[in-house]
């Protein structure tokens, strides 16, 4: 007993002693965190912000949107429950539907983290670093930023009229300090995306592998964002110029090569890493709970042999080799679609998103050629015919710009199908400049305001000054 | 909501920031002297900062000197069941409501109102076939082989009949004329109320207090606790609770095939088809939580002059827990075409809290009517978290090779640690004239490490004074008013209930941030708040404790107004910065009320007691002003100005449309063509459009509800005859309403899951036109699920929460054999209900615990109702 009280009283005046010694409260302070100071300090400090920015894009929230995409147009129908679906097969999103909160904030997350290394790099906070390697790495943050704007934009704001007030908030710093901005227009939107991917074009890495984006992908996307703003004769030459590049960017010779490659395709300007394990993949492998829709699979039949003998058994008949390789029992795969043929398990290499490719660029030059003012309309088909005749279709032929312009936007349906929602961008700006009707399109796209999907309610909640789309 | 402060022997246990840790499993239940709830702010200030929720203070036995050494021993057997049980579709129910779920959903696509593509979903169950030339449905009732032949309770299946409870307590305490002690040893091994749940704890205690000198006393107190838990439950990936799992659960497939192994069900949610793991497989998983607490304190009292009395005391707490949960393929979705992957989530978390106080206490009397008092002191708290985990996957089997070393490969890790402090200077003063005034002032200031360098100091000053009425010299002489006493005190209380460092931006990597085989760094989720500091609030109290006719009738009468300034929650923010989280001192709140007790011996007699209490509490809370100067607070649900905290906004619905005319000519109003959805018809809800602009929108959403009672309390009486007992206690909540959450979920209508009767055998049909529900449809294209006020519900209840029964056996006789007191008892626990309530329980809403997760009731584990046999007996 006495021991005891010995032991306990000894303990107790040694609690006392080191607690009393060590009590100032600015003592305590965070282990194993990096702060805004010191995150950035040399190239390969650089390097894990700008790898963080890439592992952003495959997060959950942005890594199968495609998919939702496809309902809101006329790829397909996603049936049964997937995360977010709600109101995409009948054009009736919610202003409620979480996910478009997730969404909205999963690319803001990597404008963040690209403003933070754009930021500390121009600050000369990498110590050492080469200029041009900084140039490329702030390149490539820049790429991620206009991107993501870019998408921003094609969900929330109206991105087929460039004088629209309704654009989204463009951030080009890191936040450190509580704000809320409003809307930019639709123009300054697009102003900050060309800037950045000027920047991009001209510093951006060549040669690289193809699950980062360097120079060319920062032209192909350029070229893209051209064709929205209505400059086409930018948009040709510069998609052409992408097509003959000349660091082996070049069309597959099968079709389904691309998507046996993945991200290693010869054709892939821009398609994020998936790997096993702890890389991560994105959640394409969702395309399970999705079918193709009626128009795609008529267009489909409509290409091979008469309308109506298409059939999917086996390797397919009928139907656009294409459509067939994606739906046709013996190359479907386990995910129903045979674009996405891996499967959603740790061990796998799992699906990754095709953000560009260059069977698209071939398609925007078409485009681009065909609105130009002074474009040659051969010129135009030939562009066209190459991505018919990689598929194994026959090639069209020249009858009117119209009759051309609604053959590129067929095709692009069929080239790209489920792959980066490009087929209901098509129908808003085919819509918007007059040459398609949109419930001709889709019976469910009644008014316009259906072509730009709400600001969910969670962003208004926290930034006063957005005002909402129309309509909802 | 948040816990109170829970202050064990002196020694006070934040339970909301030891992260799961609980001190109280470390104490042997029997071992607890007092239970002491602490209400004004005059009595909690002197906690200060952390007082803000309420204290509680647990006083556990310890021997008195000059006692000569008693042993204490009981044991009590329990019987439990849960409390109730969710109500779902029998088999031929089941049946009936997809057949008219079908003929509802092709009906519809054949009136225009849905794509009759999707048709091709309800393939996988029913004879429905699309025509391509008139684009026309045909239905012709359900698969044949769908529907199985058994009709299972998964009730019955996933609880056991009869929880078996055990619990033995021995303790031991005493005392010399210098010393006293106390020790304690106790065990439980308790059955859960479902099949795999299982848990054992036991506990050691012993206190000592001695008299060293006449000057210098000391003592120790040490508490050792283990517990052991192993239970079927996923913590880790699981999307449903014990509940859901057993709502969602087809009636019509027995659990095994005929070789007695489980089998998953048929199901067709993600438009192909999947086997959906039964209950039982649900509970698969192979969970093992182990936790070791140790709770230790030491003091030495020094009276260096008369009357003052320094008092050093330490106090560490070391709380280490071990869980590990294997997730073996069977409890996931089965998709058939690929096989599961199997995980094991190993985690470790160590707690460990040192707190010091230093004070000294000096009384003195200014002459015999003028007392003081006193007290001035410093604590330390300081808490140090360690946690590690490792998530592996992969592995040869579900049942032996099950251990990290079998796994493939490990796909998340972590490692994690903080210190977290609370520093505090504190002083009192106490007054007292005669026994009929006191006043006590207190001052406390705390420092948090959780604040910024300008917003770590809080200061928490308070006021009591009291009236002792009674003792008034023109009472005095009053037989009939034994206690008469007012009591008033202002005062101020703080909080720090947020995560550490919230006002820093971190930059971090995971396991899972990792591109091309690098690491990948991002900014951590929160945004950066550098004002972020204490939540106070101010309160004032005024009370009346009363006693007449010699105690007969007495009880207390409390009125109280709290107002919360800058309440620490999570906070929207513009989401344009990047991260989503951000907390802010965003709301400030009121609270006022009132606390009425009576009670008294309505018999008081030789042989025979009767006595009652009743307690009502009424409270009104009030959100008064939203601080956030971005934020757009017509857009939140929850947090509304001027209304209460917690109020519940949706659409009203003003009836079901019964024809189809009423629908045409509010479409033809609308400017867009549209009232409502385009699928909106017959059997479908009619919102109210409550800002008159001819279409339904987020516009329309007004207050339906609200989470706080009208008023709540409890009734206990208790009944003595000779050596017989009974007491019974009742507890009463009237007037809060809350949504059940698992009906507007349940409106999707996926193929395959079993329904919640209530909504089953409530949805419009023709037959049954005056339905709560609106009818229902796959895929709820009229959005039928938007919160509305059809899925509120009242929550007020009255349960008999105990009732127990004594015998004390005869004195004399039990001394002859040598025994001082020995007695027997009965308890029943929770045993009935009344309530309006269709959900489960509507005491426990959530296994969370925000103020959002009291709005969604979401069917958590529940409650046991149970009957306890016990004994007791002292020598």
């Amino acid at each position: 007993m006495k021991q005891y009280i010995k032991n306990s009283a000894a303990v107790l005046l040694f609690a006392v002693a080191a607690t009393v010694t060590s009590c100032s409260i600015d003592d305590i302070k965070p282990y194993n965190k990096l702060t805004p100071e010191n995150a950035v300090r040399d190239e390969a400090s650089a390097q894990l912000i700008l790898n963080g920015v890439y592992d952003l894009g495959r997060e959950f929230d942005v890594s199968f949107f495609p998919l939702h995409l496809a309902a809101l147009g006329n790829e397909g129908t996603i049936s049964g429950f997937m995360s977010g679906s709600n109101g995409f097969n009948t054009n009736e999103v919610p202003v409620d539907n979480i996910f478009l909160t997730n969404l909205y904030s999963g690319h803001y997350k990597i404008i963040n983290g690209c403003n933070f290394l754009i930021q500390e790099l121009e600050a000369g906070k990498a110590i050492g670093i080469a200029d041009d390697k900084k140039a490329e790495m702030i390149s490539e943050a820049k790429f991620q930023r206009a991107f993501a704007h870019f998408n921003l934009l094609r969900y929330f704001g109206e991105f087929y009229n460039v004088n629209s007030t309704y654009g989204i908030v463009v951030r080009n710093t890191f936040a450190t300090t509580l704000e809320a901005n409003p809307r930019n227009t639709v123009a300054e939107v697009y102003k900050q995306i060309e800037d950045d991917l000027l920047y991009a074009s001209e510093k951006g890495p060549q040669y690289i592998e193809h699950f980062y984006s360097g120079s060319l992908a920062a032209k192909a996307l350029l070229s893209k964002v051209y064709l929205y703003e209505g400059k086409y004769t930018e948009a040709a030459t510069l998609a052409d110029e992408v097509i003959n590049n000349d660091e082996g960017y070049v069309l597959e010779m099968q079709y389904s090569d691309i998507f046996k490659n993945s991200f290693n395709s010869s054709e892939v300007i821009f398609a994020p890493l998936t790997g096993p394990d702890n890389e991560g993949k994105t959640q394409m492998s969702q395309v399970k709970r999705t079918s193709f829709s009626q128009i795609l699979r008529t267009l489909a039949d409509a290409q091979v042999g008469t309308a109506n003998d298409g059939s999917l058994l086996g390797a397919g008949s009928g139907y656009d080799p294409r459509f067939a390789f994606a739906y046709a029992a013996n190359t479907k795969k386990s995910n129903d679609n045979g674009k996405y043929p891996f499967l959603d398990q740790i061990s796998s290499q799992g699906n990754t998103l095709y953000h560009l490719r260059l069977g698209e660029i071939y398609l925007i030059k078409a485009e681009a050629e065909a609105r130009r003012t002074g474009g040659d309309l051969d010129i135009a088909l030939e562009s066209l015919n190459e991505i018919r005749m990689r598929a194994g279709v026959t090639p069209k032929d020249l009858s009117t710009q119209a009759a051309l312009l609604s053959d590129i936007r067929n095709e692009k349906l069929l080239e790209l199908f489920f792959e980066n929602g490009e087929g209901w961008f098509d129908i808003v700006r085919y819509v918007n400049l007059g040459n398609l009707t949109a419930t001709a399109a889709k019976a469910s796209l009644v008014s316009p305001n259906k072509f730009v999907l709400p600001m969910p309610l969670q962003v208004l909640a926290g930034n006063k000054t957005i005002i909402q789309n129309k309509g909802y | 909501m948040n816990q109170p402060l829970f202050v064990i022997d002196g020694v006070p246990f934040n339970v909301d920031a030891l992260q799961g840790a609980n001190p109280l499993s470390t104490l042997n239940p029997n071992d607890i002297e007092s239970f002491d709830v602490l209400k004004d702010a005059g009595a909690t200030s002197i906690y200060g900062s952390r007082g803000a929720n309420g204290v509680i203070i647990i006083k556990t036995k310890r021997g008195k000197k000059g006692q000569p050494s008693r042993v204490n021993f009981n044991y009590a057997t329990t019987l439990a069941q849960p409390i109730n049980t969710v109500g779902a579709l029998n088999a031929t129910q089941y049946k009936n409501f997809y057949n008219q779920l079908i003929t509802n959903t092709v009906d519809a696509m054949n009136n225009g109102q849905m794509d009759p593509f999707i048709s091709f979903d309800l393939q996988n169950i029913a004879k429905v076939d699309l025509d391509f030339d008139t684009f026309m449905v045909s239905n012709n009732g359900m698969n044949d082989d769908y529907f199985g032949t058994a009709n299972t309770d998964w009730n019955k299946e996933v609880f056991r009949s009869m929880a078996v409870t055990k619990q033995a307590n021995l303790s031991l305490s005493g005392g010399s004329d210098k010393t006293n002690y106390n020790f304690s040893t106790s065990f439980i091994d308790q059955e859960g109320l479902t099949i795999k749940d299982k848990m054992k704890q036991y506990n050691l205690g012993m206190s000592l207090d001695t008299d060293l000198t006449d000057f210098v006393k000391i003592g120790s107190s040490v508490n050792v606790g283990h517990t052991e838990a192993n239970s079927g439950e996923n913590d880790i990936l699981n999307q449903f609770t014990v509940n859901t799992s057993i709502a969602r659960a087809r009636p019509d497939l027995a659990p095994r095939d005929e070789n007695g192994k489980l089998v998953g069900q048929p199901d067709y949610q993600n438009g192909f088809m999947t086997l959906e793991p039964n209950p039982l497989m649900r509970l698969g998983n192979i969970t093992n939580n182990k936790a070791y607490n140790f709770i230790g304190g030491a003091y030495i009292e020094v009276e260096p002059l008369k009357d003052l009395k320094l008092k050093a005391e330490s106090n560490a707490s070391i709380f280490y827990n071990k869980n590990s949960s294997f997730i073996p393929k069977t409890v996931e979705t089965d998709y058939i075409f690929f096989p599961n992957d199997s995980y094991l989530s190993e985690a470790n978390g160590l707690v460990s809290n040192i707190t010091t106080n230093l004070t000294a206490n000096y009384n003195f009397n200014i002459s015999e009517n003028h007392k003081f008092g006193i007290l001035g002191g410093a604590a330390w708290d300081r808490t140090n978290f360690n946690n590690s985990s490792q998530f592996y996957s992969g592995f040869p089997d579900d049942e032996i090779l099950i251990n990290a070393t079998s796994a493939r490969t490990v796909i998340g890790y972590s490692s994690t640690k903080l210190d977290t402090g609370l520093y505090s200077l504190f002083s009192r003063l106490n007054y007292g004239y005669k026994d009929l005034y006191n006043a006590t002032l207190n001052f406390r200031t705390d420092t948090s490490s959780k604040f910024g360098t300008d917003n770590k100091r809080g200061y928490f000053p308070s006021l009591s004074a009291s009236w002792n009425i009674s003792n008034e010299k023109f009472l005095s002489d009053t037989e009939h008013i034994n206690i008469l006493k007012l009591r008033a005190s202002a005062g101020r209380v703080g909080s720090t209930n947020v995560s550490d460092f919230a006002y820093v931006q971190f930059f971090q990597n995971s396991s899972s941030n990792i591109y091309n085989g690098n690491s990948g760094i991002v900014a951590d989720d929160n945004f950066p708040n550098p004002g972020i500091g204490w939540e106070t609030t101010d309160e004032v109290n005024l009370g009346l404790d009363f006693g007449f006719f010699n105690n007969r009738l007495k009880g207390s009468f409390d009125a109280y107004s709290r107002k919360t300034t800058g309440a620490l929650v999570q906070t929207p923010i513009s989401l344009e910065l990047g991260p989503k989280s951000y907390f802010s001192n965003f709301m400030d709140v009121t609270n006022k009320g009132i606390e009425v007790s009576i009670g008294g011996d309505i018999i008081r007699g030789e042989d025979f007691v009767w006595s009652t209490n009743v307690n009502w509490s009424f409270n009104r809370n009030k959100l008064v002003k939203l601080n956030g100067a971005s934020i757009n607070p017509f857009q939140l649900d929850y947090y509304i100005e001027g209304q209460p905290v917690g109020t519940i906004r949706g659409y009203q619905v003003t009836k079901i449309f019964q024809n189809q005319d009423e629908i045409d000519a509010l479409n033809a109003a609308s400017p867009t063509g549209l009232y409502d959805k385009a699928s909106t018809s017959v059997g479908d809800f009619m919102m109210a459009d409550l800002n008159g602009d001819g279409l339904i929108t987020a516009d329309d959403k007004a207050v339906i509800g609200n989470i706080q009672p009208k008023y709540f309390g409890g009734i206990s009486n208790t009944i003595a005859y000779k050596n017989f007992s009974l007491s019974a206690l009742f507890q009463y909540s009237v007037g809060a309403q809350s949504i059940w959450n698992a009906i507007p979920m349940g409106t999707f209508n996926n193929l395959g899951e079993n329904k919640y009767s209530e909504y089953a055998l409530n949805t419009w049909t023709p037959e049954n036109p005056n339905a709560r529900y609106a009818r229902a449809l796959y895929t709820d294209p009229s959005a039928s699920g938007r919160i509305s006020d059809r899925y509120i519900y009242d929550t007020s209840y009255l349960r008999l929460k105990s009732m127990q029964f004594t015998y004390n056996f005869e004195q004399k006789l039990m001394n002859k054999m040598g025994i001082d007191k020995a007695s027997f008892t009965l308890t029943g626990t929770n045993l009935l209900t009344w309530t309006k309530w269709p959900g489960i329980d509507p005491e426990t809403f959530s296994e969370r615990g925000t103020i959002t997760d009291q709005i969604n009731n979401e069917d958590p584990y529940p409650l046991a109702k149970s009957f306890s046999l016990g004994i007791q007996v002292q020598f």
